[in-house]
This record gives structure tokens, sequence and C-alpha cells, in this order.
């Protein structure tokens, strides 16, 4: 709310940087290992007399050059562009705390930059002590640059202590510093060896070939032995919330990460069955699909990643819509209209309700959020009645995890409430909406089933899924209103009740209804 | 809609003293822009005379082209690499102006890395092109120039607009937000046009330097020396013209500063000027008088002095353009000496060591001979 927004239709500010991010990840975790693999392959090369080798590390030293210099470095500054654009006031953030240790990347990329331009250019022109020097000064300020960059990557996921004392150092060295780095090597040699691998299936079918084949393949062996272990560690480093959702909080989190390991362990799995033991079977195309899935693996483990970190921007600091967590409370008394230096409205009324609640939604929900294209909202409160979307706004990050609390004020959620519910004007059949919306109507059972589709109906269905009749069975009227009274002590993860007591009278009247009835005809409902 | 919208300062305070920050910000700016006027002018330069020297059969020009353009692959990795410290200094003490004019006019900004990609190829396959036999590499290389000069154009939109707060709310407002650039301002066009003739001299001055370089051919340095003198002159008259225009078309309480009103800005216009003209006179004379090396490399020295006084002077337009109503210097700061230090050191030796390298290959004289 303190920059204006830039609303990005359909796709959403998130995957503009998605676009940009994951090829730069994937392209320069690569040049950090082709780098290393160079000098490495040169040095081999000149210690046990394989010309060979030295052969292939010049042959493929221009793609390496040019991945580095023009792809490696435009995605990179397009990284910056694009954070800048999304969430300014994250950015400023990261760079006020780290403006030094962006600038020490920066010189060690100039190194990197000048050495793989006079590795490329020195190739004839100087001894070779010299260009294995140079070749290492490559190789070094290539994973210098990952070493620090790291520390700003995954102080976004795991401040640590910095959240309290901030300082530079307690935020770059944060908990999950360590294995991040180290699993990013691990990644970089594996990459630069699966491109290797492509290099070396070109060769004609032979000796060579094979040999060449066979030494590609060895660069997936640190990755295979080391990334089990780090990732256990980054996993044990990383907050509660982000360890559950990896393990099922939400369902997306454990799928991408699934498929990380699924598809790493088939690039392993390649690696040795094929490419190292019987190195003459790989053909180009098939080196070409190991590639591709190196690239499927960067993006879903780098989307896992990423996502594992709602619902913060910077964790336990900020939260992706860019409210501080220090002024939830202070919001959610002043509104955030009137603290919103852009809005269109400055305060929330009944008459301006809809103009009001779209402002909200830009402010509160929009950095995650579009209307109709990603995680688009319109579907996702689709059939949802006003006072049943306001009463998921209010307990929005009790009932999903990933997501920040409302941070507006109790008008401001009634006019956010307004807004969304009109994105689906006729969802509702016209019975419940009735029902929900009038409070006076006569039949209590109806209220009961009114105030359940409000207050209930996100988690549980009535006969299907979490079924509230199997919950209820036995129920009287006065037990059910008793429990209603006390639900959080009933399950720790539901909330309060906390409609009127005539609305509560009729749920419970409700309640007990269905848990004396036979299931429905049908299912769940 | 006048009012000037500015978001607040972040509350993390910046790690070094104001006055650090914007020292380090010029002077990397200061290498930032030297190459890039190379890429921008030497590319424009470059093609004129692919171009022209096709039509007419003129093989020195052509050649004069294709030494040109070898050089601008290079110049662009420098241009990106060194551009990298001033944009992140900009944006740590200019954040609440830079991210919402860069806001505002989101997706031609966000559309320099794709423009910039292009424009990078596209030089690539300019420069590796045989005396450019193929005439699709004139188009390709027409199309990097044209990315270069759109880059400029955008660049020259954002800087323009982060210093005007007062025009955010109502582009802001307007269903155009985000997808327009910035070019409502009567400094725009002169400001824009100024850099360009800027980077068309220096495009002059690397014809120049590719002539006295050369050796063996005298026919050919004679030519590369005359047309990229010429070009030199030529682009910095007119580069004077638009820079007056400039001048006048600034905020009048702003142009009053080097008029008189603050010595200190008015002394800075004052000496630039002067070496704009004295490198004029002093490349015009080493043209005609034609064995005059000196004369070029005193020329271009000028040259690069009013480049260091133009971006102080940027800095004074900037600060009067803004005001009171964002003072850079009043952020809360709390120097963290030991990261501050640690980047100087490595900065010292990450350019000794690439010195060293660059010398090592250049010399042909490494770890072996020594």
């Amino acid at each position: 709310m303190n920059y204006p927004f830039w609303d990005v239709p359909l796709l959403g500010g998130g995957l503009v940087i998605a676009l940009i991010a994951i090829p730069h990840v994937f392209v320069s975790h690569f040049a950090i290992g082709g780098g290393i693999f160079l000098a490495w392959t040169e040095r081999i090369g000149i210690r046990k007399g394989k010309p060979e080798y030295i052969a292939f590390a010049k042959r493929n030293t221009l793609f390496f050059v040019l991945m580095t210099l023009v792809f490696g470095a435009v995605t990179g500054v397009g990284i910056w562009f694009s954070i800048g654009l999304v969430h300014p006031d994250a950015t400023s953030a990261l760079i006020h705390n780290f403006v030094f240790g962006w600038a020490m990347e920066w010189v060690l990329f100039l190194v990197e930059i000048a050495a793989a331009l006079l590795y490329y250019y020195g190739w004839d022109r100087v001894d070779q002590k010299t260009h294995q020097f140079i070749g290492w000064a490559y190789a070094g300020a290539a994973w210098g640059s990952l070493v620090v960059i790291n520390g700003i990557l995954a102080f976004m996921l795991t401040p640590g202590r910095w959240v309290e004392t901030g300082g530079f150092w307690t935020g770059f060295f944060n908990p999950s510093y360590f294995p991040s780095v180290l699993i990013r090597t691990c990644v970089c040699l594996a990459l630069a060896g699966l491109y290797a691998l492509l290099m070396a299936s070109r060769e004609p079918a032979g000796e060579t070939h094979d040999k060449l084949v066979r030494y590609a393949s060895t660069w997936l062996l640190p990755a295979f032995i080391g990334l089990p272990i780090f990732a256990a560690w980054f996993v044990f480093t990383l907050p509660s919330l982000a360890q559950d959702m990896f393990m099922g909080r939400a369902v997306v989190l454990t799928i991408f990460a699934a498929l990380s390991l699924g598809i790493s362990a088939i690039i392993f799995a390649f690696a040795y069955l094929i490419a190292y033991r019987n190195p003459q079977s790989v053909s180009t195309p098939v080196a070409l699909l190991f590639l591709v899935l190196g690239l499927a693996v960067t993006g879903v483990t780098e989307f896992g990643r990423e996502a594992a970190r709602k619902p913060y921007i910077i964790y336990d600091y900020m939260y992706s819509n860019a409210v501080l967590k220090r002024d939830v409370a202070r919001l959610q008394q002043e509104g955030v209209l009137r603290n919103a230096k852009w809005a269109l409205v400055s305060k929330a009324t009944p008459q301006n309700a809809l103009i009001a609640g779209r402002e909200i939604f830009t402010l509160a929900c929009a950095h995650c959020h579009t209307v109709d294209g990603y995680n688009g909202v319109r579907l996702l409160v689709k059939g949802w009645p006003e006072p049943f979307i306001e009463h998921q706004l209010t307990y929005l990050d009790q009932l999903k995890g990933f997501m920040p609390p409302f941070v507006g004020n109790p008008e401001e959620r009634r006019a956010l409430a307004k807004w969304l519910a009109s994105l689906n004007p006729s969802a509702l059949p016209a019975r419940t909406a009735a029902a929900a919306t009038d409070s006076l109507s006569a039949d209590p059972l109806a209220r009961g089933e009114a105030a359940y589709s409000v207050h209930c109906a996100n988690c549980h269905t009535i006969d299907g899924r979490n079924a509230i009749r199997q919950h209820v069975k036995g129920w009287t009227q006065s037990i059910a209103y008793e429990r209603l009274g006390r639900l959080e002590s009933l399950r720790g993860y539901m909330p309060p009740y906390e409609g009127p007591e005539a609305e509560r009278q009729a749920l419970a009247a409700w309640l007990a209804s269905i848990g004396n009835d036979a299931p429905a005809a049908g299912g769940a409902r | 809609m006048n009012e000037a919208i500015i978001p607040s300062i972040d509350p993390i305070a910046l790690p070094a003293p104001v006055w650090l920050m914007q020292f380090l910000s010029g002077l990397t700016f200061i290498f930032h822009v030297i190459p890039m006027n190379v890429v921008l002018g030497g590319g424009v330069v470059a093609l004129f005379l692919a171009v022209w020297g096709k039509r007419g059969s003129r093989k020195n020009h052509v050649r004069l082209a294709r030494r040109m353009t070898s050089v601008l692959p290079a110049a662009i990795a420098m241009t990106i690499t060194l551009g990298v410290p001033p944009l992140l200094f900009l944006q740590a003490m200019y954040g609440p102006l830079f991210y919402t004019s860069s806001v505002l006019m989101a997706w031609p900004w966000l559309s320099v890395i794709a423009i910039l990609l292009v424009g990078y190829y596209g030089h690539y396959y300019f420069s590796l092109s045989n005396d450019f036999a193929n005439p699709r590499a004139l188009v390709v290389g027409a199309v990097a120039v044209v990315a270069f000069l759109v880059i400029a154009f955008l660049y020259v939109s954002n800087m323009t607009l982060m210093v005007m707060p007062e025009r955010f709310l109502g582009i802001q407002r307007s269903w155009t937000s985000g997808f327009l650039p910035f070019t409502g301002d009567s400094i725009f066009a002169p400001r824009f046009l100024h850099f360009i003739t800027g980077a068309v001299s220096v495009g002059g001055l690397l014809a120049v330097f590719v002539g006295l370089l050369e050796r063996s051919d005298a026919e050919f340095k004679a030519v590369a020396v005359r047309a990229g003198g010429f070009t030199f002159v030529g682009a910095t008259i007119v580069q004077i013209a638009t820079g007056i225009w400039f001048l006048i078309a600034l905020r009048p309480r702003v142009m009053m500063l080097f008029m008189g009103q603050d010595h200190v800005a008015t002394a800075l216009f004052g000496v630039a000027v002067l070496l704009a003209l004295v490198a004029v006179a002093l490349i015009l004379v080493a043209v005609i008088g034609k064995k005059r090396p000196w004369m070029t490399i005193a020329g271009t020295a000028c040259i690069g002095l009013t480049i260091i006084i133009m971006t102080v002077m940027r800095s004074i337009v900037r600060e009067a353009y803004v005001g009171t109503r964002f003072v850079v210097a009043e952020q809360p700061v709390n120097p963290a000496w030991d990261v501050v230090v640690l980047f100087l050191v490595l900065l010292v030796a990450g350019t000794a060591l690439v010195g060293w390298m660059i010398h090592a290959v250049v010399t042909r004289r490494g770890l072996a001979a020594s």
C-alpha cells in the first residue's frame, strides 16, 4: 500500500517473476557448474595427459561464456526489474539490508565475466599454467557469487534472529544458509554434467565418446550423494508451517516436492544405469531429454521453494501482500484504506462498498491472486454467499495457513466480501442465499442450514469429506449449542464460533436434526 | 492531481552514509556510461558506415564498420555489468521515487530486458558477419541499433519520471498506467536527444581510435580518423545545441542554478561546455592535421572529464527537481562498516585480478613467463 500496484491481468506478478527467474536459476547454476567443469576438465587433461579432455573443454568454452555473459546476466537483471515492479516494498527491504552483499556479488560477477572472456580468448594465447589460473578464477568467482547471493535468497525464507536483531550478518548466515549453498553447489555440478553429457553424446561413436559420456555422468555423483542429505538438513531448518506445507498441508506444494524428488531420481538413475554403465547407448536426443528434465526439476524446485515462504515474502517480517507483520494489528484497527497512498477511497462505507472492496482486493490480495487468471479469485469464491466470504476473511490465516491474516478493519472486510460476492452474482441457489442473508427467516432449520453454509461448509460437507453428519451423530440441540461455544477446544484447528446468539440456536437445531437423520440420497453436499 | 505522493522511506536504515553511496553510485555510473555510449553510439555509427559503405562500394568504410562492431559485444557485457552498481545504489537511496516511476511504466520498463536480449544477440550476429556480405546482417544490425535506442528512450523516460513525483498520481489514475513510457514533460525530448547525440560523439571517437590503432594501412587509417573525427565534431556540436535546449526546458528554478544562482553548479556547467568545445577543437585539428594522435587523446580526455562533470550535474538536477519532497540525505543510516570495508577490499582485489588477467592475455605473458 506504500507503492502503486502493478496489475498484471491473468498472469499475476508472481508468475511474471517466475517466468524470468526459473530460466535464470537454471542457466546461472548451469553457468557456475560450467566454470568449475571447464577448469577441472582442463586440469585432468593436463595432469593425466588426456588431450581429448582439453579439446572437449575448449570446444565448450564459448557456449558457457555466452550463456553466462548474455542470458545469465540479462535474465539476472530481469529478475531484479521484475521483483522491483511486483514487490517494491520487499525489494527495498532486501536492498536496504543487503546492498553491500549485492555489491560484493557484483564484484565476483565482474571477475567471473572478465575471467570467462579471457579464458575463452586465452586458449591459444597464454601458457597452460596461466590459462588454468584464469579458469580457476572464473570458477571461483562464479561459485563465490552463488555463495553471496544464496545468503540473500535463503534469508527470505529463514531470516532467523534477524527479525529481532536486524543486521547484515545475522540475516546473511541465516538458518538455511549452509544447506542451501550446498544444495545449490550440487545442482550446479549436476547441471554442468547434464550439459556435458549432451555435448559428449555428439562425439562420433567410439572410445572418446564413451570416455567423455562416462566422465560427464560422474558430475552428477556429488548431487546424488549430497542432495538427499542437504535437502533433509534444509527442510529441518524451515519454519514449522513451511514444513507442514511440504508434508501435505498445501497439496500443490507436496506435489511439487514429490515431482522434484521423482524427476531427480530419474535423472540420477539415467546417469548411473545408462550414461555411466552403458555410455555407448547415450544418444543426443536422450541427453537432450535429460537436460530438459534438469530444467523441469529446477522449475518445480524453485517454485516449491518460493511457495514454501507463504504467507510471507520475507518470513516473519513482511507478508506476501507487503504488509509488515508488526503492522497487522494496527491496520486491523485503522483500516488499510486510510493507510493506502494510492487507493481511490480512504474509507469503506456501505455506499462505496464495491469500489472500496476492489481497492482492498488490490491492496491485500492481488499480490497473489488475479481476478480471472492465475489463482483467480472469481473461481475461488464461486458459490460462496457474502456472509460466508466475510467469515472466511475473518479467519483467513487460521483456515488457510499459507494466507496472511486479513489486514483491514471490519467495514473493509465487509466491503471486500461484498465485492468478492459480486464477482459471481447468481452463484447461490435462491433458498440458501435468501436464508443466509435473511436472519428473520421464519424456518429455524433453514436459518441453521444457512449458518452452516457460512460458518462450517468451507471445511465440512454434510455427507462427504469431513462429513458433519458423522461428527454430530446423536447430538441433541443442547449438546450442539454447548459445543458450538467451545469449538476450538474440540479440535485445536477449528476456529471459535463467533456468530450471533439467535444464529447459534438455529445452527444447533439444524445440527441436531441432521445428526439424527439418515443421510440424504445423492451423497456429499 | 498535482499532489506529490511519495512512498514512505524503508524502515530499514541504510548500511552506509548517503555521501558514500552517492559517491559509489556516481563513480560506477561513470564506468557504466562510457561503454554504454560506445554500444549506443558505436552501433549507430557502425551501422551508418556499413550501409553507406556497401551502397557506394567504399571498402574502407565497410572495414571500419566491421572493426567497430567487433568491439560491441564486449562493450555490451561491460555496460550491463557496470550498470548493476549504479542501479543498486539508486534503488537503495531513491527507492520511493524509482520503484514508483518504474511501476507506473511497468510494461515498457520490464520490456527493457527482452529488448536487451534482442539487441545483445543482434550485435553478436552483426559483429560476426563477414563484411556484411549477407544483407541480413545489416537488417539484424539495424534491429540491434534500434533496440539500444529504445532502451535509452525507456531509461530516459523512467529517470525523468522519477524526479517528478507530482506526476505520479495522475499517471496512476490513468487507464494507461503501467502501459506507456513517460514522455509528457518538456525536458524529455531534449534530454533524450542530448544523450543520443552524446553517444554518437563517442561512436565517432571509437572510429578515430580504430584508425589510430591501425599500423599498416595508411589509407584505411586516414579514412577511419576522418570519418570518426567529423562524426565526433558534428555530433558534439548538435549535442551542445540539444544541451542548451535541455537547459532552457528545465524548470526555471533548476535552470537558474546553472545560471549563477548556485556557484558550484554554474562553474561545473561552464567547465563542461568549455571542455566540450576544447575537445571539438582538438579533434578537428587532429583530423585536419592528420598526424596528431596526442590531440585526439587530449580531446578524448576532455570528453572523459565532461562525462564526469555531467554526472555530477545530473545529480544536481535530480536533487533540485525533487526538492524538499524527498531529501535523500535525511534517510536513517546505521553504518555496517565491516561489510562496507569487505566490499571495498573485494573490489580492489577483484579489479587487480581482472587487470592482471587482461595483462596476461593481451601481452601473452603469464605465470610461466614470470
